[in-house]
């Protein structure tokens, strides 16, 4: 995995079309970015990361920063496209959305099923669970996308003391509502529910 | 409710994944737990869609290194340039026009290269000209004009074309009636200032002299070009018309075919059908 120092020059053979340098971005950010639109709770993650790629693969000759500016622009561009979808989605027709949530909550539906969410998916969820949506997008951009609160501040455009508020009110609610799992799967199933 | 335990270090050691589990509180620990767990390796189904992604990383650079960036600055450059040189003929057009409102004249090229019945107003230009023009010609035997400028040269050749000709003829019809009806001198010699003067109706009257013929009778033998609705000679009437090249004196003189009397009366009494065309009251005479 490209770590920050070799950003710059990864960025920069990409912009030139080497294609391994490209395949070293997509690997270094694709989980985290896939991450953070499931921790959005967006309708269609895969869908949003996938536009995402493609906004940003056709746009990367006109680049110019470095490392950190090229992880905003990436988040940036996945921001714009969750609001995308959610204008989509209020505007698309009742019958459309009742359909896909009945199908979508289907037993054989893998994407519903406990064992397809991977650790790391089930981590983000319970971490941001308990939190507002504007919470939720504050936490996930410092925990996946690695940003200060100054450049979150600058993503999602308020102001740095603003951020900062938002995410110890975000730290308090999780700190209340998250339990504390010592309690292993062990030691739930030795104690059977009876009626 | 939980006190306040944790400071604005604890929230960025969190949020960053710096923290020491151990040195938390006990309500924080599991949030450093799940962040660390929030950044786990990827999985090989987060990276599904990397041959989606790389497919369109070669096509994009592709197409970006064929030239979409620069089609953009050409087509930026193609549309500054067209806004400026349309700019630039809207002036040309509006400064000549004007100029051309103002003093009447077209540009010398302009009048040297179009049909002279364009500039029929007299001005001191064409009055010299004209002067010059009376004095130097000289019919010679043969019929040719002798002494004539190049610029006479240039009219009289542009007359041999049929339209150029047509109209001129048309114009000194037209010119002819006006001065006659008018009272103005109505003589073909005309005087200084007169529009029967001016210098594209000397020229014709040069030319008709090179033929041996007064400016009626040769105006009578120019057809209508084609091109019109019609094609018959300026001379002939509506019914009773000759061919083009049908001599004008039908009935002796003064009584050609179309053809007012030379002395210019009845201009406003013919019968209908009958042409306007002046007619010279000498066959040999001189046209101008």
């Amino acid at each position: 995995m490209a770590d920050q120092l070799d950003l710059v020059s990864i960025i920069q053979r990409a912009k030139s079309g080497d294609e391994a340098a490209m395949e070293d971005i997509f690997r270094h950010f694709a989980p985290q970015l896939l991450r953070y639109l499931k921790g959005r709770r967006v309708i269609d993650p895969e869908d949003i990361a996938s536009e995402t790629w493609l906004s940003v693969v056709s746009s990367l000759s006109k680049f110019q920063g470095d490392g950190s500016d090229f992880r905003a622009w990436i988040f940036s561009t996945a921001r714009r496209r969750i609001i995308d979808s959610a204008r989509r989605a209020s505007v698309r027709p009742k019958l459309e959305q009742s359909t896909k949530a009945e199908s979508a909550t289907q037993p054989n539906d893998p994407s519903f099923s406990p064992g397809a969410r991977s650790e790391a998916d089930q981590a983000v969820a319970d971490l941001v669970e308990c939190l507002t949506d504007q919470q939720r997008d504050v936490v996930l951009l410092r925990v996946l996308g690695g940003f200060s609160a100054l450049e979150v501040a600058k993503i999602i455009g308020r102001s740095e003391g603003a951020v900062r508020v938002i995410q110890h009110r975000a730290m308090k609610k999780m700190a209340e509502n998250i339990p504390d799992k010592n309690v292993t799967f062990d030691d739930i199933t030795a104690f059977p529910i009876t009626k | 409710m939980i006190e306040e335990p944790f400071s604005e270090e604890i929230i960025e050691a969190l949020l960053g994944g710096d923290s020491n589990v151990e040195a938390l509180p006990p309500e924080l620990r599991r949030i450093s737990q799940l962040v660390s767990a929030a950044n786990a390796p990827a999985a090989m189904t987060e990276l599904a869609m990397e041959d989606t992604v790389m497919s369109a990383f070669r096509s994009a650079w592709a197409t970006s290194d064929l030239g979409e960036i620069p089609e953009r600055k050409r087509s930026m450059i193609s549309k500054f340039l067209s806004a400026k040189v349309a700019l630039a003929g809207l002036a040309i057009a509006l400064t000549g026009g004007t100029a051309a409102a103002l003093t009447g004249v077209l540009p010398v090229s302009f009048n040297k290269s179009t049909n002279p019945s364009v500039s029929l107003a007299p001005t001191s230009h064409q009055n010299s000209t004209n002067s010059q023009v009376g004095s130097d010609t000289k019919v010679t035997d043969g019929g040719s004009v002798a002494g004539h400028s190049p610029s006479s040269t240039a009219l009289n050749q542009g007359l041999a074309s049929g339209k150029s000709l047509y109209g001129l003829c048309n114009a000194y019809s037209h010119v002819f009636a006006t001065t006659t009806t008018t009272g103005a001198s109505g003589s073909q010699s005309g005087t200084s200032g007169t529009p029967l003067t001016a210098n594209a109706f000397v020229e014709l009257g040069t030319l008709a002299k090179s033929k041996g013929d007064t400016i009626g009778q040769l105006c009578a033998t120019v057809t209508q070009p084609s091109g019109t609705s019609s094609n018959r000679p300026l001379g002939a009437g509506n019914s009773s018309g000759t061919s083009g090249n049908a001599s004008p004196g039908v009935s002796g003189q003064n009584s050609q075919v179309g053809f007012p009397p030379a002395s210019g009366k009845g201009m406003g009494q013919n019968a209908p059908g009958k042409s306007l065309m002046p007619s010279n009251p000498s066959r040999s005479g001189s046209a101008s």
